[in-house]
């Protein structure tokens, strides 16, 4: 996406340094004045670059895309939410975040200042393994940080208030592809991903079809199941750790044909549905149109590609909550 | 409903003769059932079908019911549910349940042994009345309020789905800590015709039969831990417990049905033990509801609790004129008939079920548990219900209506009037009747209630199918019957305040003649009493009347809050969706004009090229510029054509139906268009990731060089140590030269494979920037409509762009590292010819050897 932002200003590598997650476009000028580009928004910056600006003592051009004002505004009801108790406060508490998101993200604010907001306040995961999936590849950390910001507003929709099981949704969404970050990894096994969300249950078949190896073939399949067994393996971030069992469900489809388990739609959970919505709404790609209209980009679905999703249920209180698209479209028809 | 049973069932039937409604569902499935009674037949039992046994273990270990999983139904209520369900006891179901459309869905559900996670899919067509989630067992208190409003709301008695739940919850709490069962809890209720559902599911791991054994005990102690299923279970009219082993889930669901045939000792229950091959079943689930969204202001609901009556109540109800069958029926139809829901809605024209009206007047009501004790009546005679509905019927066509259409008044006029009559006349009847017609009544009675069952089943049916097209009138009705009761609540106010002054005024003047008497009499005479008493017993039934006047007028001032509140909201919805809908329409309208926008420019662009083309066709008319100039003409005709169609499309846009087919070939077109292109970019990726590889190789190849470069430089390091060595110690010249030529060769070689190394990243650059033209070239030629998809595309080529530019920059430095080798090769090269120089020195300067034909000293 080309900046929005075109203001820039110069920022020096030490101050760059301070961010874990890029916020803006970065770019650098060379001696002739041409201008390099850098970075995207939501890219995670990783120590070897720090390293070898800093000892250059570079200082680069950079257009922040997220709203400080709007970041800070989430983690302040973020908080509010972790201390109230009664169900009647959560509930309000939970509303008056959505409200505000709603009435945010109808303007041209970026995605990312939500996305930021949600990553201080919830992350838990540590931060080797969300290095790992950023060298496996650039675009997977950021599609999975999107993902996991999708989920605290799917399961505030869906009437889950409580915030430690809203913090277990978002680690589960945030490490769901860590079970990628595999040597195998490869352009075809995104593909794959992509494709499986574009059309549940193609995936595989596409793989097949590209003549991708037994391996790659096997990265893809096997995914859901690593990705179960690293939640397994760090079970004591969650609050409730029986919510690890939801990253088996990530390529389960309606017609029980999904992987690994082949689970029909009538036995999966909200809570299930929650995640797996949130990480089939974000491909794993370079650049995402949604970032800057996303309540339209929610509303956007067609109904037909997620009735193959057992999420239907799950989007319908979605756009029920974010002000009753839904109802107006299938009215339209 | 009509699913066949997947698996051969074999059914050994211990519990006697079946009903008729039983019997014909086992032969409708195909079911095998044998009676050991008359059929000696052996099969393997796969089911136990038992009545009014209470001492399964007997039954267990003749059967050996847990060893080969023969489950056992029970047609009657079981005492000691712990040794049922021990003994491998998993259904209990009533046959008077096969007479609710319900009884099927249970007895399919548990025979084909499926079941989902959504009140849908466990039971047919529910409406979703609410749904919440449960992450703190205690803190449920608002979750459960809604509820048990919506319950009451349904007519269905709330305070049993409180007890339920709050058992219910705290059984599962319970499970927690013993880590069978994990967070979150969600729970849905909602209703299907005259059944009232609430389901609740969750994870639950490695759950044991006695971990729910062990909480069923009927006894009640000071431990309530060890009851507290039984008690959800009691407060149930259908308890339903499936564990799904597949996904580690648990669904647990209780229904509730306003049928009053079903009373609690006909209560059911189902424990299932599904496998990972269950089938599912899954029946559209109507609404879906968001707690957050939908939460309703919760109202005081404290006159639906009702205690049952004292002894003196008892006394005082009595009192009413009649022989005791008529008593008995004005006492429902006339009297506290008012606080029971069905009476209630039998006596107004709406929803009006003869049938029941019938059957309740005949049978009474006795269900104590239901907290409606002053409703009891004992069972009249089996002749009432039929003497009843036809005589009511009689009584609707003399008056030239149907039974639905009669107002209050003639209603009520029926059974004050004809309700006494017919009953008079049936227990004459029945006096008369001698012992031989009995059993020729018998036939006739089984015949009839054969017949209203089948009647029941069709009436259901029809229910169904009508709850559609209710559900779509209703809500049309609904404002103007909120209107109509507005009225009525109006009228009703001013007829009781006209009637209190004209009744107190009367009564006011007795009470000061009664007043003077005793004051000039001291006593009252017999009359006078009597006349009093009449007063007092008016004033009460005055008070109380206009007590339920007042209670009614609050409930229909909230229900008006309600429905006024509800229909706001839905204008704003229908507004909100308006204005939607207008932005959406004035987005494509715009998107149209932009593309008609551009179409118009690229016109006037081929229409310069024409010209163009026509001055240099002046100039110079060849065959082959004319065929150009008749394509281009073409191109242009066609892009008028589709100037011509994107405008069309633009007028006929509010219609908005028309263009779909021609969007969707458009965008079929773009589609092909987008997976060429993109199965281009994979073949250039392919190649990019061949080149690579090359690329890889090649600089593996160079490090050998590098390697064999430092050999060589060491080698002629020491070569040249050595002919230093060689011009001191006067060695043969013969070693040096070979030496020499070994060098020459190396470098030759080196510097061949270095030629071809540059070729080869010269053809890769060469290949590279040809995909990237036909690419761009591509992307050029798409239509200005396919830029949102080539867009994508666009990215990839950018992406490639970067990498070309990585590959480059490879290349550079590879080239750069390739002229360092050139200049170490020339400076090896000069190196080595100073070397041959001062060898060819040294040799001049070395004294000759003996023998040799050298220069003269």
């Amino acid at each position: 996406m080309k900046p929005t932002n075109v203001k820039t200003i110069s920022m020096p590598i030490k101050d760059f340094a301070k961010k874990i997650i890029c916020d803006g476009h970065l770019y650098l000028s060379s001696k002739e004045g041409r201008r390099f580009y850098l970075m995207k928004p939501g890219i995670r910056i990783d120590e070897s670059f720090i390293k070898k600006h800093a000892a250059a003592q570079t200082v680069f051009e950079y257009s922040s895309v997220t709203d400080n004002i709007v970041t800070a505004q989430f983690t302040t009801l973020f908080r509010e939410l972790k201390y109230l108790q009664f169900e009647k406060d959560l509930r309000l508490k939970t509303k008056d975040i959505v409200d505000f998101f709603k009435g945010t993200f109808e303007k041209d604010v970026h995605f990312l200042s939500f996305a930021m907001a949600c990553y201080n306040e919830f992350c838990a995961l540590p931060a080797e393994d969300l290095q790992r999936m950023h060298e496996t590849d650039l675009h997977l950390f950021r599609k999975s940080l999107y993902s996991a910001a999708l989920a605290v507003i799917i399961g505030f929709t869906n009437d889950f208030y409580h915030y430690p099981m809203i913090k277990d949704f978002y680690n589960v969404t945030l490490g769901l592809d860590l079970g990628l970050c595999d040597s195998q990894y490869s352009y075809f096994v995104a593909e794959a991903c992509n494709r499986e969300n574009q059309a549940p249950g193609s995936g595989r078949a596409w793989m097949k079809n590209e003549g991708a190896t037994d391996l790659e073939l096997n990265v893809f399949l096997q995914h859901p199941v690593i990705g179960h067994k690293y939640f397994q393996d760090h079970s004591d971030l969650f609050a409730y750790p029986e919510l690890i069992e939801i990253a088996l469900y990530q390529h389960e489809i309606s017609n029980g044909n999904g992987f690994p388990r082949g689970i029909p739609k009538g036995q999966v959970s909200s809570w299930e549905a929650v995640v797996v919505l949130a990480d089939s709404l974000v491909e794993i790609c370079d650049e995402y149109k949604f970032e800057c209209e996303v309540i339209n980009y929610l509303f956007s679905f067609e109904n037909q590609k997620l009735s193959d999703l057992p999420v239907h249920r799950v989007y319908q209180k979605l756009c029920m909550g974010l002000g009753d698209i839904f109802k107006l479209k299938e009215n339209a028809g | 409903m009509d699913k066949m049973v997947k698996t051969k069932l074999a059914i050994l039937n211990l519990a006697g003769e079946l009903s008729p409604e039983l019997s014909n569902y086992f032969a409708q499935k195909e079911i095998v059932i044998v009676d050991p009674e008359s059929d000696n037949t052996s099969h393997i039992w796969t089911h136990v079908l038992t009545k009014n046994t209470h001492d399964f273990t007997n039954l267990s270990n003749m059967y050996d019911t847990i060893e080969k999983d023969v489950k056992i139904i029970s047609l009657t209520a079981v005492e000691d549910l712990q040794n049922f369900v021990v003994s491998n006891g998993k259904l209990i179901l009533d046959e008077l349940w096969m007479k609710n459309s319900l009884g099927a869905f249970i007895l399919d559900k548990f025979l084909q042994e499926s079941g989902g996670i959504a009140l849908g899919d466990n039971y047919p067509t529910f409406k979703e009345k609410g749904s919440f989630i449960i992450t703190n067992p205690f803190n449920t208190g608002e979750y459960l309020d809604q509820m048990v409003q919506s319950a009451y709301l349904e007519g269905v008695s709330g305070l049993s789905i409180k007890t339920f739940f709050d058992h219910l919850v705290m059984y599962l709490t319970g499970l927690k800590n013993k880590s069978k069962l994990g967070m979150p809890i969600e729970v849905m209720y909602g209703y299907f015709e005259d059944v009232f559902g609430v389901q609740l599911h969750f994870f639950t791991k490695d759950l044991l039969l006695e971990d729910v054994t062990s909480s069923l005990s009927s006894n009640i102690s000071k431990k309530a831990e060890e009851y507290l299923l039984n008690i959800a279970v009691k407060s149930s009219d259908f308890f339903d417990f499936t564990l799904l082993r597949q996904v580690n889930k648990t669904v647990i669901t209780g229904l509730w049905t306003k049928d009053d045939r079903i009373q609690s000792e006909n209560r059911g229950l189902l424990f299932n033990d599904l496998s990972a091959s269950a089938s599912i079943t899954s029946y559209p689930t109507e609404g879906i509801t968001s707690f957050q969204v939908n939460a309703q202001p919760l109202s005081d609901l404290s006159d639906k609790i009702v205690l049952p009556p004292s002894a003196a109540e008892e006394e005082f109800k009595t009192t009413v004129r009649g022989s005791k069958a008529e008593e008995e029926v004005i006492n429902i139809i006339k009297g506290s008939a008012k606080e029971e829901e069905k009476a209630f809605k039998i006596s107004g024209p709406k929803d009006f079920d003869v049938e029941k009206y019938a059957f309740r007047i005949s049978s009474g009501i006795e269900d104590k548990k239901k907290g409606e004790n002053h409703l009891k009546v004992t069972s009249l005679k089996n002749e009432l219900p039929d003497a009843i509905k036809s005589s009511f019927h009689a009584y609707a066509s003399k008056l030239n209506k149907s039974a639905d259409d009669l107002s209050e008044e003639e209603f009520k006029n029926f059974n004050d009037v004809e309700i006494p009559q017919i009953i008079k006349q049936t227990s004459h009847k029945i006096d008369v009747d001698t012992p031989a017609s009995k059993d020729a009544q018998k036939a006739f009675d089984l015949k009839v209630i054969t017949l209203n069952a089948e009647n029941e089943i069709l009436k259901s049916k029809m229910k169904t199918l009508m709850s559609e097209v209710k559900i779509l009138k209703e809500s049309k009705t609904l404002m103007s019957e909120i209107q109509m009761k507005a009225a009525q609540a109006a009228q009703a106010a001013t007829l009781t305040a006209i009637s209190k002054n004209e009744s107190s005024s009367a009564d006011k003047a007795l009470k000061a003649e009664i007043m003077e008497k005793m004051t000039l009499q001291k006593s009252l005479s017999a009359e006078d009493t009597k006349r009093l008493e009449e007063v007092f017993q008016k004033e009460a039934t005055f008070l109380k009347e206009s007590r339920e006047q007042e209670i009614e007028l609050r409930k229909m001032r909230i229900e008006m809050s309600q429905k006024e509140t509800f229909f706001s909201a839905e204008i704003d919805k229908i507004n909100r969706s308006l204005r939607a809908k207008e932005l959406v329409f004035k987005k494509t309208k715009e998107d149209f004009s932009k593309l008609v926008e551009q179409k118009v420019l690229e016109i006037g662009n081929l229409n310069k090229k024409l010209n163009q083309t026509s001055k240099l066709m002046a100039a110079s008319q060849s065959q082959n510029q004319v065929q150009q100039i008749r394509d281009l003409e073409r191109q242009v005709m066609n892009h008028e054509k589709m100037i011509e169609i994107y405008k069309t499309k633009i007028i006929q846009k509010p219609g908005a139906k028309t263009e779909d087919d021609s969007s969707k070939d458009e965008s079929k077109r773009l589609q092909l268009i987008n997976n060429q292109m993109k199965n281009q970019l994979e073949i250039a990726k392919k190649d990019l990731t061949k080149y690579q590889e090359r690329l890889a190789l090649d600089s593996a190849a160079m490090n050998v060089l590098k390697v064999d470069k430092a050999k060589l430089e060491q080698q002629l390091k020491k070569a040249a140590d050595d002919s230093k060595k060689e011009v001191l110690a006067n060695l043969s010249n013969q070693q040096q030269d070979q030496d020499m030529k070994k060098l020459q060769l190396q470098h030759d070689f080196l510097d061949s494979q270095l030629k071809q190394k540059i070729m080869i990243q010269k053809e890769l650059e060469v290949k590279l920037q040809d995909a990237l033209k036909n690419q761009k070239k591509d992307i050029v030629a798409d239509e200005t409509s396919t830029k949102g998809k080539t867009a994508h595309l666009e990215n990839n080529v950018r992406k490639l762009t970067q990498d070309l530019v990585e590959n480059r920059n490879q290349l550079g430095e590879m080239k750069k590292e390739t002229n360092k080798l050139r200049q170490d090769k020339i400076a090896l090269q000069n190196q080595f010819d100073k070397m041959k120089k001062d060898l060819d020195k040294a040799k001049g300067a070395a004294p000759q050897k003996p023998g040799s034909s050298g220069q003269a000293a």
